[in-house]
């Protein structure tokens, strides 16, 4: 199986790539985990991978990504269309999208990106993706319109934010979630690497339920701002 | 008119009330006079200080020695760095005729909000301790908080910045108006390279993107470090330590000795940092009267019970770069240590019935690993985040049996196993000051 994760260098805020020490911990030998940089050609345009990563970046960013993307936009399409897991976390999934403010996304779903750096937007969540409840929070200047394919059901969150959060295209996977997602929400990390055909232990899978369950109850509970 | 009344209100407030840590004079006065930061009058010289971490310490440092130096110093130096607090220190240190009584004003201040403040004070000096990593509920990222600071700089202002920290050292940069000094650390005799902190937040070159080449980390970004492909790389320092002494307490600066405060790297910036900005002021013959400064007791305090050390660190929690170093300390300190940690927020737990409240994400950026040592012979997580720092921990690859874990942090105290320990280290949070005396005391009851 092989994990690509795109940019480590500047697309590692709030802890996310230990979203890949947690894979690479459960999958082990499983698992080739590549690092691709940005002066680098992702490893995906001439292999077939399993997992593309991107995670949370500051703005000045964004622009970069799209630059060193924008070749392989078809073959970014490709790929999502034969259902390679894509996952893009906090303001790194507005890349995919046609624009952020003025400047050009790639192009590959309809939604646009707004930033407004008067107003950092943190928040709890609560939320539903088929049955699994995922729980996060969001750290972000900026905000997406014209989803047309969202990924999560709210059950709690800022009202602000609608009824739904981030776009999910087969097993394309964008959201402002940051966490790290898959540590925080085990169920979803087990039903991720179900798509990967992946169905041994997950690292301290125990430890994170609890803390999961934790969290869920905690934020169950929560009655003021919640929905 | 607005503005005397003001004053005068919130000086008889402050004669009156038994509350005379607190703000909230200055909260008065900034209620009724929304520019009365603007209208009060000011000491002849200026100072702000701002900065991830280490200003509290830094503003205490100058402070103490200013006015032991005979200056008349106003300052918020016990760390209320928001507009109230501000205005309290200025309003303590003027008539009701609003004549200022102190010729320096030593002002910390939040990085957030410097384009509002400079716009009042216009300060004559601005030092910047580092920019990093802080709490995600306050300052998102780096990237953000520098663009607030840089945006508000005043063109005659005198900047004193980190050359170790490759990211605040570029404030000020594209105004040739601004005059910038900067401090810095040679890698020392005995220092070894860390370049292993999760978080780095500065990778690549801000010109060309390139990845930046580290000459040498101290840690996290702190350090030396250059591009490959283009000329960015440190400023040259005006103000240079070249040698610590820790064991004779000395350190050497630009060929001179002075008293080390405390041996502590962070400490050490912090102290180097005054040392610097006073030099700028042409305030000089400050080695006889830094032997006099202490770090403020609050911060780092220790007390025994029989032969065991009770040590308690206060760090700003879901600060990674502030618990990293914290815990880097505990590491370093000698001994056989027990390690307690409190680190959630009081005031998040307060408020945990609401949207907002801190994530969780910043225990992933922090160094947990440096518990990781055989030092350390325990360690008890108390809090709310128990189970998080439960994961997180074994991450971190520490052996199981020496966790502990429990939800009140009030019992920790009660799963030490003190075997073979001649430390207790405490971790706590900063609003965790009442929960961690009241641990103190159990642990001395237990010991005795």
């Amino acid at each position: 199986m092989i994990i690509e994760v795109l940019f480590p260098e500047a697309a590692n805020l709030y802890g996310c790539l230990f979203d890949i020490e947690c894979l690479r911990q459960t999958l082990k030998d499983d698992a080739k985990i590549i690092f691709t940089h940005l002066k680098d050609e992702p490893y995906f345009v001439k292999n077939r991978v399993d997992l593309v990563y991107i995670g949370p970046t500051r703005e000045r960013f964004q622009s970069k990504f799209v630059k060193a993307l924008k070749p392989y936009q078809e073959r970014i399409k490709e790929l999502i269309e034969d259902d390679v897991i894509f996952i893009a976390l906090g303001n790194s999934f507005e890349i995919f999208g046609q624009r952020i403010d003025e400047e050009d996304g790639l192009n590959i779903f309809d939604y646009t990106a707004r930033r407004d750096f008067s107003h950092h937007h943190l928040s709890r969540f609560l939320g539903r993706f088929k049955e699994i409840k995922l729980i996060g929070f969001k750290s972000k200047f900026s905000s997406v319109q014209n989803i047309k394919e969202p990924f999560i059901e709210v059950i709690k969150g800022d009202p602000k934010e609608g009824s739904s959060e981030g776009i999910r295209h087969r097993n394309f996977f964008g959201t402002y979630l940051i966490g790290p997602l898959f540590i925080l929400n085990p169920p979803f990390l087990q039903y991720l690497l179900h798509i990967l055909g992946y169905a041994g232990p997950i690292a301290y899978y125990e430890d994170a339920m609890e803390a999961y369950r934790n969290r869920l109850t905690d934020f169950e509970k929560c009655d003021e701002l919640f929905r | 008119m607005l503005f005397y009344l003001s004053l005068w209100i919130a000086k008889i407030y402050y004669r009156f009330t038994k509350n005379k840590i607190g703000d909230r004079m200055g909260v008065i006065a900034c209620r009724l006079d929304r520019q009365f930061l603007k209208h009060i009058a000011k000491p002849e010289t200026i100072i702000c200080v701002t900065g991830t971490n280490g200003k509290t310490t830094t503003c205490n440092f100058l402070k103490d020695i200013l006015t032991l130096k005979g200056y008349k110093v106003a300052s918020n130096s016990e760390g209320a760095n928001l507009r109230p607090g501000i205005a309290k220190a200025l309003i303590n240190q003027t008539t009701i005729f609003n004549h200022p009584k102190a010729n320096i004003a030593v002002i910390e201040f939040d990085e957030l909000s410097t384009k509002e403040l400079f716009a009042d004070l216009d300060p004559d000096y601005v030092l910047v301790t580092n920019l990093s990593s802080d709490t995600m509920k306050r300052n998102g990222h780096t990237d953000y908080v520098f663009d607030r600071i840089n945006q508000g700089l005043n063109h005659h202002t005198t900047l004193v910045l980190n050359r170790d920290d490759l990211i605040s050292s570029m404030l000020g940069a594209e105004d040739p108006t601004i005059k910038r000094y900067f401090y810095g650390i040679d890698s020392l005799a005995d220092e070894v390279n860390q370049d292993n902190s999760l978080t780095k937040d500065i990778r690549t070159c801000p010109y060309c993107d390139s990845e930046l080449v580290f000459d040498f980390v101290r840690y996290h970004h702190i350090g030396l470090a250059h591009c490959p492909n283009c000329q960015f790389k440190n400023m040259p320092s005006d103000f240079q330590i070249s040698a610590i002494d820790k064991q004779n307490r000395q350190l050497t600066l630009n060929n001179k000795t002075y008293p080390l405060i405390d041996t502590n790297i962070t400490n050490i910036y912090n102290e180097l940092s005054a040392i610097s900005l006073l030099e700028v002021m042409g305030i000089n013959g400050l080695e006889k009267i830094l032997s006099q400064i202490e770090i403020t007791k609050s911060r780092y305090e220790a007390e025994y019970a029989k032969d065991i050390a009770i040590i308690t660190q206060m760090v700003k929690g879901q600060n990674p770069i502030a618990v990293s170093r914290a815990l880097a300390y505990v590491k370093a300190m000698p001994g056989q240590k027990a390690v307690i940690m409190i680190l959630d927020d009081m005031l998040d737990k307060n408020h945990y019935h609401t949207t907002r409240g801190e994530a969780i994400s910043w225990i992933y950026e922090t160094d947990f690993e440096y518990l990781n040592d055989d030092s350390i012979k325990e360690i008890v997580v108390g809090g709310n985040s128990y189970a998080d720092l439960k994961v997180r921990l074994q991450y971190a690859q520490i052996d199981p049996a020496k966790l502990s874990f429990c939800a009140e942090e009030d019992d920790t105290y009660r799963y030490l196993k003190l075997t073979d320990v001649d430390k207790i280290v405490i971790v706590r949070d900063i609003y965790m000051g009442k929960v961690a005396k009241a641990i103190i005391a159990k642990i001395k009851e237990m010991i005795k």
